[in-house]
Order: C-alpha cells, then sequence, then structure tokens
C-alpha cells in the first residue's frame, strides 16, 4: 500500500452507498467524465474522507511509441492492468459494486434481474451469461418497468428497491463484449413485493415450460445467487423466506420476447384473486 | 440404531413442510423435503428407526419400510447432518433403489430427498465485468490498509498562495488546485490552524518536489466549506497529497 500512496496523486472522490464508504484515487482527472453514470445507483458523495475501501486508479500515458498501461487496484489487490480503458473502467465499476454489494448494511444483494409490473416485482436469479439481462430488456420492450439488471436489492420485508444501473447486454444471446443500454426510464424510488420468480437459462432452441418451484427450492435458488449469505446467513434465510412466499417457477427459455409475455400474465394472475378479494 | 441429528452451527428454516437448513460450519445450505425432514426431527438419539418408520406411516396413513427412513439417514448422514458419532450415526446401507420405488409406487409415500448447494463467496456470485476481464479476484475481498484523515467536518480552511516546482511533466502540483483555489487540510493534532502552511507534492519517489504555500485561516479547525478542494496527507514518506 505505501508504494501505491507515494505514487502522485491528482484527484480523488469519496461516496457512501448502502453505509459502504468507498474512496476512488486517480493520477489523472480525466478518469472521471468515464466514470460518469458508472457509480453504484444512488452513491452520495461523502462528506468525510474516512473511506472503507479505497481504489486506486492509474491512467498511463502515451509517448511516441511507449504506451503505459491503465492499472486499477482495490487496496493493494490489482483489479487490472491493460491498455484499454475501457476494459479498465470496466472492472472498477464492476468491483465498485461488487464491493457495496458485499458490504451492504441492512439489505440484501441478490444477482438477478428484477423489474415491476402491475405493482409486483419480478426477479430473475441467475449469474453471469444465464441470460437474464436479455430477459429484463424484452420485459421492459413488453411494458414493465426497470428495478435492476444484475443485483435486486432487497429491504428487511423482502420488497425488491430498485438499483437501476445501465443494463449491459452481450452481443447475441451466446456471448461476445457487452453493449451498454441507458436506462431511458428511471424506476419508481419505492419498495415492491415480489410477484414471481423466475429460475431460467437461456438456450438455443428450448422451449418455456415453467414448473412451480416449492417455496424451499424458490429459496434455494436464490441463496445461491445471493452475495453476501456466508457473512450474515441468519439475515439472508429472514429476508429470503419473505420473498419466497410469491410464486416461483423454472425453466429453461428460448426467445427472450415469447418468455416475457407469459411472465407478465403470470404476474397478472398471481394478482387477479388477491385483487377479487379486496373487491368483495 | 439410535440416529442423532447434528443441531450446531445449524440455522433452520420451516417452510411448508420442507426444511432449509444452513450449515454456518461448511457454508452449505441444505433443503429437505417433507420425508426426509420428518426424519430429521426425529433422529434424538432415543428412537429407532422402525419407531420413526412407524411415526412416519402413521402421519402419511400408508405402511413404511425401515428402507426409507435408512434412505433418509443416508442422505442426512452424507450432507452431515447427523452426529457422526460411531454409536448413534446411521450407517450407510445399501438399498436397491427399485425396491424403494416400489415401495413409493404402493403407498404413495414421497422418497425423502435432500438438495445441497454451495453458498457462494461474494466474488463467486458477482459478474464479471466482462468475458475476458483480467482481474483474478480472491474469494474474499481482503481488508486493506488506508489513509486515515481526520473525522469529518475537521478541517483547517485556506487559500493556495503560490504553486512552486514543476513536475517532469509540466504540472505543476496538485492538478485540482490553482492559486487562489480554496482548499481543506486536515486539522493538525492541536486542533488549531496556524498559517501559512505548506504543502509539498512528488508525483513519484524520483521526480521532483512541487510545494504549494496555503494562506491558512488561523483559529480553531471547522468544516469544509462546499466548493472546497480537500487535501489529504501521504501517507508514505515521499507521498503527494491527493484531493478528496
Amino acid at each position: 500500500m505505501r508504494r501505491l500512496d507515494r505514487l502522485g496523486w491528482a484527484a480523488g472522490i469519496a461516496f457512501s452507498n448502502y453505509g459502504v464508504r468507498i474512496g476512488v484515487r486517480t493520477n489523472d482527472p480525466a478518469l472521471w467524465p468515464h466514470l460518469a453514470g458508472r457509480l453504484p445507483p444512488g452513491a452520495a458523495e461523502s462528506a468525510s474522507p474516512v473511506v472503507d475501501v479505497l481504489y486506486s486508479v492509474i491512467l498511463g500515458t502515451s509517448s511516441g511509441t511507449t504506451r503505459r498501461y491503465h492499472m486499477v487496484y482495490d487496496g493493494i489487490s490489482q483489479l487490472a492492468r491493460t491498455l484499454d480503458l475501457a476494459e479498465a473502467v470496466d472492472a472498477l465499476e464492476s468491483s465498485l459494486h461488487l464491493t457495496v454489494a458485499s458490504h451492504a448494511e441492512n439489505v440484501l444483494f441478490v444477482h438477478a434481474g428484477a423489474v415491476t409490473w402491475a405493482g409486483r416485482a419480478i426477479l430473475i436469479p441467475g449469474r453471469s451469461m444465464s441470460g437474464k439481462s436479455t430477459l429484463v430488456s424484452a420485459l421492459l420492450e413488453a411494458g414493465a418497468r426497470y428495478y435492476s439488471d444484475e443485483y435486486a436489492v432487497l429491504d428487511r420485508h423482502g420488497r425488491v428497491l430498485p438499483y437501476p444501473r445501465a443494463i449491459h447486454v452481450r452481443g447475441g444471446e451466446n456471448g461476445g463484449r457487452r453493449i451498454r443500454v441507458p436506462v431511458l426510464d428511471p424506476p419508481e424510488h419505492r419498495a415492491v413485493p415480489v410477484g414471481l420468480i423466475a429460475v431460467t437459462r437461456f438456450r438455443a432452441g428450448a422451449v418455456w415450460r415453467p414448473q412451480t418451484l416449492a417455496p424451499a427450492e424458490a429459496l434455494l435458488a436464490l441463496l445461491s445467487n445471493t452475495v453476501q449469505p456466508r457473512s450474515q446467513p441468519r439475515d439472508a434465510l429472514a429476508v429470503l423466506r419473505r420473498v419466497v412466499t410469491a410464486r416461483a417457477v423454472k425453466s429453461e427459455r428460448g426467445d427472450a420476447r415469447d418468455v416475457a409475455r407469459a411472465l407478465l400474465d403470470e404476474v397478472e394472475s398471481c394478482r387477479a384473486p388477491r385483487a377479487r378479494a379486496a373487491s368483495l | 440404531m439410535l440416529p442423532l441429528s447434528r443441531t450446531e452451527k445449524l440455522l433452520v428454516e420451516e417452510l411448508d413442510e420442507d426444511l432449509v437448513i444452513y450449515d454456518e460450519e461448511r457454508h452449505k445450505a441444505h433443503r429437505l423435503n417433507g420425508t426426509a425432514a420428518f426424519v430429521w426431527r426425529r433422529c434424538d438419539g432415543r428412537t429407532t428407526v422402525a419407531q420413526i418408520a412407524a411415526l412416519l406411516a402413521a402421519k402419511t396413513g400408508d405402511a413404511v419400510g425401515d428402507d426409507v427412513v435408512l434412505l433418509a439417514l443416508r442422505q442426512l448422514q452424507s450432507a452431515s447432518l447427523l452426529r457422526a458419532n460411531g454409536r448413534t450415526a446411521a450407517r450407510p446401507v445399501g438399498i436397491p433403489r427399485r425396491e424403494l420405488l416400489k415401495t413409493a409406487a404402493l403407498f404413495a409415500v414421497v422418497l425423502p430427498a435432500v438438495t445441497t448447494i454451495l453458498v457462494p463467496t461474494p466474488a463467486q456470485a458477482a459478474s464479471p465485468a466482462t468475458p475476458t476481464a483480467t482481474p483474478k479476484p480472491t474469494a474474499t475481498p481482503t481488508p486493506t490498509p488506508t489513509p486515515k484523515p481526520p473525522a469529518a467536518g475537521v478541517w483547517c480552511v485556506g487559500v493556495v498562495n503560490t504553486m512552486e516546482g514543476v513536475n517532469p511533466d509540466g504540472v505543476v502540483g496538485p492538478t485540482a488546485t490553482t492559486p487562489g483555489s480554496t482548499v481543506c487540510i486536515p486539522c493538525p493534532a492541536s486542533g488549531t490552524c496556524k498559517t501559512p502552511m505548506e504543502l509539498r507534492w512528488r508525483r513519484g519517489p524520483t521526480a521532483g518536489t512541487c510545494i504549494i504555500i496555503v494562506t491558512v485561516k488561523p483559529g480553531a479547525c471547522a468544516a469544509c466549506p462546499a466548493g472546497g478542494i480537500r487535501l489529504l496527507p501521504p501517507v508514505g514518506t515521499n507521498g503527494g497529497w491527493y484531493v478528496v
């Protein structure tokens, strides 16, 4: 760390998000425009310079035939060493989100997409490359409201809070470089109860044949995608058991647009009996 | 055989007839279906396999053989949910699955099932930045020493007076400051700000030193005003000041 500290740091920012205090320092303020819109949603500039996690970003300068690497550090751990600035910023952004997700207080971060429809949230838990961003995009096209693409944030009551970072859709269903899709429709800033949990994975040609999951199965599916269960297992279980009172289905999927419509219909059908009961 | 369930370092959630059990020691989560949960709950070290089978039969209203209970015990033991005590632990017994399925079909007994997942670390649960991302994240973020600047709102407020010296790349001092900039410097241990304050800026251990002279408002430490550029001290001997 001392070797890093000895380098010249020209600029820095400190912010906090969900109780996590983070600092980013750089040798070149030219970094800031690249970070616009990449900080964790809801990050508030911190008045205090004391931080829990400090990132150091060294922008490499090029002169003549000499090119210097851009380097990103989380504390003393090197996250990236690359000539591609976009790649360095991607690594920083990804780590910033993971740091917030890992250390957040009073909320639970689940690796899942989340949209809302008819006042209820649809949770799509899944790891990277499972096709959840594509499905989230298809749900938005079908009229759903965006809440999150990568991390669903759950409060103590098991309700979903918005975490609207720009959606990352890869070039095609099977891979390629990510394309950042700006979020055009900012979510309402309110917690929404979960109406449906869809455990799904893309497979070319697969047909959507949803099978109902028992609450315990749904809880296990969510737990396997929860970011900080090891440090707070009791809290994680308490939150997730509230979430799995919602209906949960599982199936492989093919085309995202067909499945999106089916998921929205499912939420409406789950909601209907309660709405009828309320009107009686 | 008097099977005894393990209860230490386990968090148990009951969901309908199923159980979700979190093993805090091994960081594994198990889902026990109704039959497996029923058997696990009755492994008290006093109830025999035959008695558990009889209790299960009474609950379901169908005849249940010992083999169903033994299958449950085998699954529970491989999930480390039974005490590994030689006297009481259930020893795995080879039960032909065909026979069990026959039993299940005849008496509509739900066969015991234990599903186990390894609970992920934060890094495992996260998406990589790109498919070709270079970072090799460690399993858990390592706590790292970070500079410990003063508490919030405790600053010496001043104005940059002069900036001397040029770095090899032509940049004078901290790039965010210019003469006339309002800057905030951490309050000294004495709690009193004195003027002038000299800040040394070095881009690297071998580069030339730049100096900025800040005229600080003397007196007790105060809050940093809006627009004030906060400068933090170096941690190493040759470190430069940096802006927060």
